[in-house]
């Protein structure tokens, strides 16, 4: 069973589905990373899956139960988003104290640590931290939380690189450390690759892949050659995007292997993990029934 | 521990704006104070001053804020709405004893110091004369809940519908006043209505009518937020 089931869920906001009909799960004690274009449903998801918001219709679980307005299971979760609410009234320590209060296998001395290495300043308050230092707080909350399940929209924004690569160190240490379940919401897809076992990626509400991003990588190829070998190589898959120039084709392809095209003579490329989403979402191909590549395990 | 009381304790930790209304109390006892001072005994000057509302209008907004600002706090830290409700009125509760006992001193004070010494009657109001402390103690503890009532359905309003769901509240709740005043002018039962809360014992007006407030505006204010959505 995966630690987060999704079955059957639509978000509506009026007539707007943020998710249709979305069938995902996230498997236990891995990092998963959830992709997507600005209005995806992304952090509509991960609102349902931490209990901040409840599906339309379908089924959310966690572990089995459902997370809305049930402390039993929400206390396993730490959901941190780029818009987190903090009071503004409230000073770092305020807002740590109360993290503490609400995690119950928070750890004190990470919290401490890390908020020296976020150089954050306990007496400060919320309201007058810049973007950087609130998304700080952010990464502070979501790794001394030491929840079974944590949830990251997006928790970088405003951090410069230094402080999003100690984040990422961090993170990974932390799940090596104590496993969980890490599903992390990213722009910065080629940032946090390194980071991720599996990939689900949203688009217009559904879900267009999901897969071990191993098998993401080897999914799709661009491949380039003699037009009449790619489109012997492309027939019958998936070409999601394709530029020609004289007698020369370059095309992103779908579903064929590495040594397919170069047994038939063709240059292949490997895409960055980046490459490969953006393909997969960008052009009228991303229309959300392309076929699902592979299966949450 | 169970959550209402995590809350509890964030609320206490974080919750020094409820404070506010004790500063805005004080200050607005300098200025009687000082006006009465500079009056000296001038016979015709009222002693009675208005100025212990300045606490209760003002909590109402702290208490509304306590709902804005640590309701969504608490759900991104995976709280729930229920635990939030529980910590509330623990906090709540708190706010409305500490009220009464304080009010109720500082009222023994006015006596003993003779309205401080220029026969100003700040804590004493004509309704509460009456009354025994602990009789005091309990009106007062019973207005701030009502109070606290209010700001609970404001918070939980804003928190749900914004700043236009507060303004269509207030509009809703003036024309439906204005309704009933309108009303109860032209059928003539507006001095009856009057004559008979003034006729009843004072604990059903000055204890239930305020706990029937308190009650149904966390009601109120509890319908509204069970479904509430933070993102």
């Amino acid at each position: 069973m995966d630690a987060i089931e999704l079955t059957g869920v639509t978000k509506r906001f009026g007539d707007v589905a943020a998710l249709d009909a979305v069938n995902v799960g996230f498997a236990r004690h891995q990092i998963t990373g959830l992709v997507g274009r600005n209005g995806a449903g992304k952090s509509t998801l991960l609102d349902l899956v931490s209990g901040r918001a409840r599906a339309s219709s379908g089924v959310v679980r966690i572990q089995g139960q459902d997370p809305f307005e049930n402390r039993h299971v929400l206390a396993d979760v730490c959901a941190v988003t780029e818009s987190q609410p903090y009071p503004a009234r409230f000073s770092v320590e305020v807002a740590l104290h109360a993290a503490a209060l609400l995690h119950p296998r928070w750890d004190a001395g990470l919290a401490d640590e890390l908020v020296e290495v976020f150089q954050l300043r306990r007496r400060q308050k919320i309201g007058k931290l810049s973007r950087g230092q609130r998304s700080a707080m952010g990464v502070v909350v979501a790794l001394a939380a030491r929840a079974p399940i944590t949830i990251l929209d997006e928790p970088y924004v405003g951090l410069d690189a230094v402080a999003r690569r100690v984040f990422y160190d961090r993170l990974l240490e932390e799940v090596v450390d104590s496993p969980r379940t890490v599903v992390f919401s990213s722009h910065l897809i080629d940032e946090v690759a390194h980071l991720l076992d599996h990939l689900v990626v949203l688009d217009h509400g559904r879900v267009v892949l999901d897969a071990p991003v191993d098998a993401v990588r080897d999914s799709v190829l661009e491949v380039s050659g003699p037009c009449l070998l790619v489109d012997a190589l492309a027939d019958g898959r998936d070409v999601l995007s394709r530029a020609d120039l004289g007698g020369v084709t370059r095309a992103t392809v779908r579903g064929a292997s590495a040594d397919e095209a170069v047994a038939v003579g063709l240059r292949v490329r490997p895409l960055p993990l980046q490459d490969v989403v953006v393909a997969l979402t960008a052009g009228p191909q991303a229309v959300p029934a392309a076929p699902v590549v592979g299966s949450a395990s | 521990m169970t959550e209402a009381v995590t809350v509890f304790r964030i609320l206490l930790r974080g919750g020094l704006a409820t404070l506010w209304p004790w500063l805005i109390l004080a200050i607005s006892f300098g200025a009687n104070l000082a006006v009465y001072v500079a009056v000296g005994d001038n016979p015709q000057v009222v002693r009675q001053s208005g100025g212990i509302l300045a606490l209760f209008l003002t909590a109402v907004a702290a208490n509304q804020q306590a709902w804005t600002q640590v309701l969504p706090f608490t759900l991104g830290l995976s709280g729930t709405r229920r635990g939030f409700l529980g910590g509330m009125t623990l906090f709540v509760l708190a706010q409305a004893i500490l009220t009464g006992l304080l009010l109720t001193a500082l009222t023994g004070v006015e006596i003993l110091t003779d309205g401080w010494g220029v026969e100003m009657r700040f804590f004493r109001t004509p309704v509460l004369d009456d009354l025994a402390p602990a009789g005091r103690v309990a009106v007062l503890a019973a207005l701030m809940l009502a109070v606290c009532g209010f700001g609970a359905v404001l918070g939980a309003v804003l928190v749900r519908w914004g700043a236009a769901g507060l303004w269509w509240l207030l509009a809703a709740g003036g024309l439906l006043a204005g309704v009933v005043v309108v009303s109860a002018v032209a059928s003539g039962w507006w001095g009856s209505v009057l004559g008979d809360l003034v006729a009843r014992p004072w604990a059903q007006v000055w204890l239930l009518l305020p706990l029937v407030v308190a009650s149904g505006g966390a009601l109120f204010a509890w319908f509204i937020v069970r479904r509430v959505e933070v993102g």
